[in-house]
């Protein structure tokens, strides 16, 4: 899901810049003291899970686990998945630095779509196969959201909406799947051992104000 | 108890068996050149070693930026075309666009491109067939070498020919140590690479964590 230099042109590329600029500019306004160690750590998640590849079919397609960033993070996945595919293009020359606002805007805005769908479904549902319900749909929504922006921001290059979504979409149907797996059973593991984790900000306010 | 365990072995083997399944690297796409006789080679192919099919290929001056020829690549990735006379003082930029946001590009510098055979010299002409084997040239060449036989001192083919043919075999030869040594310099994720950004993610956190702490 990372696009390469030189292929989209400059407009889109200033616009993915302050769209990413803005996105990042919320995240750490809403990133409080008590979760910036587990944004870092998800950022290295999100750092490594584009080398884990799934292979089905003839075609294989990374790992990209934004819906995870986006449910355990909310807003506070813009910085996060920023500062990775930062690392990732200077470390791995996946992307690269003139497109990073484009990418991370893909990835960061889908991934916060995410995160509002399950926390709206585990609203709905609270319970535990409800739960994993929504956990599930939140990891396939954060891939199958990033492969429609990028479609979008492909829209004035010379490939066109149309071929880019279609395509980008049958590759990431197997990411889908794994990253559905893999955000349920995450998220099921961590209401588990530490639910504080999955509680909004808002709810952190609150509570720390009824005490 | 049970079914926290039960959970947290269920996440560990998913994941183990995502990194088992294939650590191998991201969806990006290479290219790669080097030359043969007087054509440049590129291969391209998806890091993930999957090779690039039918994926345009163009063709730059390294310099001006002046297209001069663009083409597809074969079933296995492969595009071979006559070095470009144009982009032999300034060196060629290849590029390759596979789609969907993939493209990458080649440096070419101008002592890669292929020698211009040696131009004084007649037979230097056979090395411009591509791979043609050595006994069909002798046949072409025969006429000139009856007529140089005439010269009571030589016998067979005569220096120049000799240093054609030896030319020739030694591109040929030569073609695949170009293509690792081409395919070495590209860039791949490595150990270090991994975990440095891991080192460097944390250490963001951990700063920014100091910073807070201290202004609370």
């Amino acid at each position: 899901m990372h696009i390469a230099e030189g292929v989209l042109s400059p407009p889109v590329l200033a616009a993915g810049y302050a769209l990413t600029a803005a996105g990042t500019a919320i995240g750490l306004r809403r990133l409080d003291y008590d979760r910036l160690m587990t944004a870092g750590i998800l950022a290295a998640v999100f750092f490594v899970g584009s080398l884990i590849h799934v292979p089905i079919g003839v075609s294989n397609a990374h790992l990209i686990l934004n819906g995870l960033l986006g449910v355990l993070l909310g807003w506070a996945a813009f910085p996060a998945i920023l500062s990775a595919l930062a690392l990732q293009a200077l470390l791995f020359q996946y992307g690269g630095l003139v497109v990073l606002g484009v990418n991370t805007f893909t990835m960061g805005l889908s991934a916060v779509g995410a995160g509002c769908l399950f926390r709206f479904l585990h609203h709905r549902w609270p319970t535990p196969g409800g739960r994993r319900i929504a956990a599930f749909l939140s990891g396939a929504v954060g891939v199958a959201g990033a492969a429609f922006l990028t479609s979008i921001a492909l829209i004035f290059s010379e490939e066109g909406f149309t071929a880019a979504a279609s395509l980008l979409f049958l590759a990431h149907v197997p990411v889908m799947l794994a990253e559905g797996c893999i955000t349920m059973f995450t998220v099921d593991f961590i209401l588990r051992v530490c639910p504080e984790m999955l509680t909004t900000q808002q709810q952190n306010h609150e509570r720390i104000g009824h005490a | 108890m049970p079914s926290k365990i039960h959970v947290l072995g269920a996440f560990v083997c998913t994941i183990i068996v995502l990194c088992l399944s294939d650590l191998a690297w991201a969806h990006r796409v290479n290219i790669f050149a080097w030359s043969e006789a007087s054509d440049i080679v590129t291969e391209s192919s998806f890091s993930n070693g999957s090779k690039v099919r039918h994926g345009r290929v163009t063709v730059y001056d390294a310099v001006t930026g002046e297209k001069l020829l663009e083409d597809k690549t074969n079933e296995q990735g492969i595009l071979r075309f006559p070095a470009p006379a144009a982009g032999r003082e300034h060196g060629l930029r290849i590029r390759i666009d596979a789609g969907e946001g993939h493209s990458n590009s080649w440096d070419m510098e101008p002592e890669d491109m292929p020698t211009e055979a040696p131009s004084q010299s007649l037979p230097a002409k056979t090395s411009k067939t591509e791979s043609v084997s050595v006994p069909a040239n002798t046949g072409k060449d025969s006429d000139r070498s009856s007529a140089s036989s005439s010269n009571p001192l030589t016998t067979g083919p005569t220096a120049l020919e000799l240093r054609a043919i030896m030319e020739e075999i030694l591109e040929i030869r030569l073609g695949p140590i170009r293509r690792e040594l081409a395919e070495m310099r590209m860039h791949r994720p490595g150990m270090t690479e991994i975990v440095g950004g891991i080192g460097w993610l944390l250490g963001l956190a951990g700063i920014f964590l100091y910073f807070r702490g201290r202004r609370r």
